[in-house]
């Protein structure tokens, strides 16, 4: 009698100890959901031009000749809300080898971008003092990085070929 | 208690709040309208000293005292929250690269470190392009116009490349009568002919961003170029027109003096034949290679010639032997008389004789009629003696010039004359065995058929 009250103990714990973690992992989902933007309202018109006249120039500025075609690029966005969620992701998110580009002008600019012309986007939060920092170190640009911006330069000629 | 003092509270801050928008001031004095004062304009100038960027302001009033005024610009920065102007005489100005080009910004005027006005603007809305330079003006003489183009910096620049132009030009004694033209490109054409000639033009033009991000104020002009229109030459022409002209004039003037000159003698035979004068055309084509030759229709012309009378056709055998066995003789001179009159005459005697048409025919390319009067210019050949009959030893037919005449036939109707025809003439010997060629018998309306008929076979 002893043995069969332990072994419901066991699986009583196990469900227990999962029910838990599915909890969170479920309860986390949800504040994704509710935290990541949705750029559907958003002005692509506008973003458009503000693309074409100035973000544009210091992608390519980055990139300091070197064509994105370079770079194997198999990234796609299927519409504009895709388009600009995606480059909010590579541009503010930081990724293993590449951790810099938020405070790139380029990076700048999307953010301004993307704050006035998407109502209720609060934007990204660059701490200019951290940016100062790391200017000291002087981090140059990757080839990791070379192919972050080269996934961006795909993203955006996406978004202003389709929006 | 607390109600009551919260309403003094809000009672005392209700009348500060009235006091400070009424614009009273410290000193006493109203002063109204006090923003006024220092109210400014700025412009923007993008990649103006490589990738720095210019920003300008200036106080619209001249008189503002402006010794410890301060212009600060905040917002739309990268990597800084604010930057201050620098001044230059009563200019503000600011040269960075740190624009963002996204967004508004404010500007402040500060003294002593207060905000004293601010304005919130856009700095790719002010953009105040440079002006254009190096603007040129060439006369087209093949196209009647003239080329005006310029050039501007905005070309090679990243930012603010597309620009709308203004071109302006005048007469110089026009005053204020200036003509513009709006373009987007750096070439203009001016047409010759909306131009006073032999004038003296000006020309200049300014810029102005293109309104599609980008916006703001018209540049400074460029410095202005003068050029002088063409003399009109007045209907003058083109030399080697004017020779070609000319030349034709006076070849078609030439050409109407010849056909003038040469209508009747040349040019009217061809284009209006006349009828042939058929005493003339028998003389022509009873003309001979030999000079010597005499041809005439005077029966005097024959007096040396054997006449054979010729009385009927006969056989062609008869013919030949009868005109082996002839001799040439002379006519008399009677028979020649009456052979004169003859021709004239309707009557014929009654001697005859035969030629063979054939013996004709051999010497001359027609036969000739029986019994009636027919000129045979072909009969005469060059061994032949209508001048020298009377020298004549041949053997053989006689080949007479003139008259062949035939015996009685004056009354009767005659066949047309054929080459081919077998027929012959007779020829009846006179008394002294002498063949003579009597007098015509045929009318003159048969001898003028009998001549047309000739003249046709030929």
């Amino acid at each position: 009698m002893y043995s069969m009250h332990e072994h419901r103990t066991l699986p009583d714990a196990l469900l227990f100890v999962l029910s838990v973690f599915f909890r969170k992992i479920f309860i986390l989902q949800l504040v994704g959901l509710v935290l990541t933007y949705n750029f559907t309202d958003c002005d692509f018109e506008k973003i458009r031009k503000k693309y074409q006249e100035v973000i544009y120039q210091a992608l390519e500025k980055y990139m300091n000749g070197i064509k994105s075609t370079e770079f194997n690029n198999p990234i796609y966005c299927e519409d504009p809300p895709d388009c600009l969620t995606k480059i909010e992701r590579i541009t503010f998110y930081p990724t293993h080898g590449c951790t810099s580009l938020a405070k790139e002008i380029f990076a700048v600019g999307t953010n301004a971008a993307l704050t006035l012309q998407c109502p209720g986007y609060s934007g990204m939060q660059i701490n200019n003092t951290q940016a100062k920092k790391k200017r000291k170190k002087r981090e140059v640009a990757t080839n990791k990085c070379r192919k972050q911006v080269a996934y961006l330069i795909e993203l955006w000629r996406r978004f202003s070929r389709i929006s | 208690m607390t109600i009551l003092g919260t309403a003094f509270g809000m009672v005392f801050y209700l009348l500060q709040a009235v006091s400070g928008e009424s614009g009273y001031a410290q000193n006493g004095e109203f002063e109204d309208a006090e923003l006024d004062d220092y109210s400014f304009s700025c412009y923007s100038q993008l990649e103006v000293d490589g990738t720095q960027h210019l920003l300008t302001c200036a106080f619209d009033d001249p008189d503002v005292n402006s010794t410890n005024l301060e212009f600060e610009i905040c917002g739309a920065l990268l990597n800084v929250k604010c930057l201050t102007f620098d001044k230059l005489q009563e200019m503000y100005f600011i040269k960075t690269k740190k624009f963002l080009l996204i967004g508004d910004s404010e500007i402040h005027v500060k003294l002593g470190g207060k905000n004293i006005t601010s304005k919130k603007l856009n700095i790719v809305e002010i953009v105040k392009p440079e002006a254009p330079f190096d603007i040129r003006v060439i006369y087209r003489k093949g196209a009647n116009d003239f080329l005006v183009t310029f050039n501007t910096s905005h070309s090679q620049k990243k930012y603010v490349k597309e620009l709308m132009h203004e071109v302006a030009y005048r007469q110089e004694k026009n005053e204020n009568d200036w003509m513009h033209v709006n373009l987007s490109s750096t070439k203009l054409t001016l047409l010759q002919r909306k131009l006073q000639p032999d004038a003296m033009y000006e020309i200049k033009v300014r810029s102005i961003p293109n309104a599609n991000y980008f916006q703001g104020f018209w540049s400074e002009w460029s410095p202005t170029f003068h050029f002088r229109t063409p003399e009109i030459t007045g209907g003058k022409m083109d030399p080697v027109l004017l020779t070609i002209s000319i030349l034709s004039f006076f070849s078609v003037a030439l050409m109407v003096i010849l056909a003038c000159a040469l209508w009747k003698k040349r040019i009217k035979p061809i284009v209006w034949p006349s009828l042939p004068d058929h005493k003339k055309t028998l003389e022509q084509l009873c003309k001979k290679p030999k000079k010597n030759l005499n041809v005439s229709f005077n029966p005097e012309s024959f007096l040396d010639c054997q006449i054979h009378k010729v009385d009927g056709i006969q056989a062609r055998d008869e013919a030949e032997s009868f005109l082996q066995d002839t001799s040439p003789s002379q006519l008399d001179e009677s028979e020649k008389r009456r052979l004169g009159g003859g021709m004239q005459g309707p009557t014929w005697p009654s001697e005859h004789a035969a030629i063979t048409p054939k013996a004709f025919r051999g010497d001359s390319p027609f036969g000739c009629l029986a019994g009636s009067i027919s000129m045979c210019e072909a009969l005469v050949q060059p061994s032949s003696r209508s001048p020298d009959c009377g020298e004549s030893g041949k053997n053989g037919p006689h080949v007479y010039q003139g008259l062949l005449l035939g015996p009685g036939t004056t009354n009767s109707t005659v066949p047309t004359p054929s080459p081919f025809q077998s027929g012959i003439l007779t020829l009846n010997p006179t008394a002294q065995g002498q063949p003579v060629l009597t007098s015509l018998g045929s009318s003159q309306e048969e001898a003028y058929v009998t001549m047309s008929s000739f003249y046709q076979n030929q």
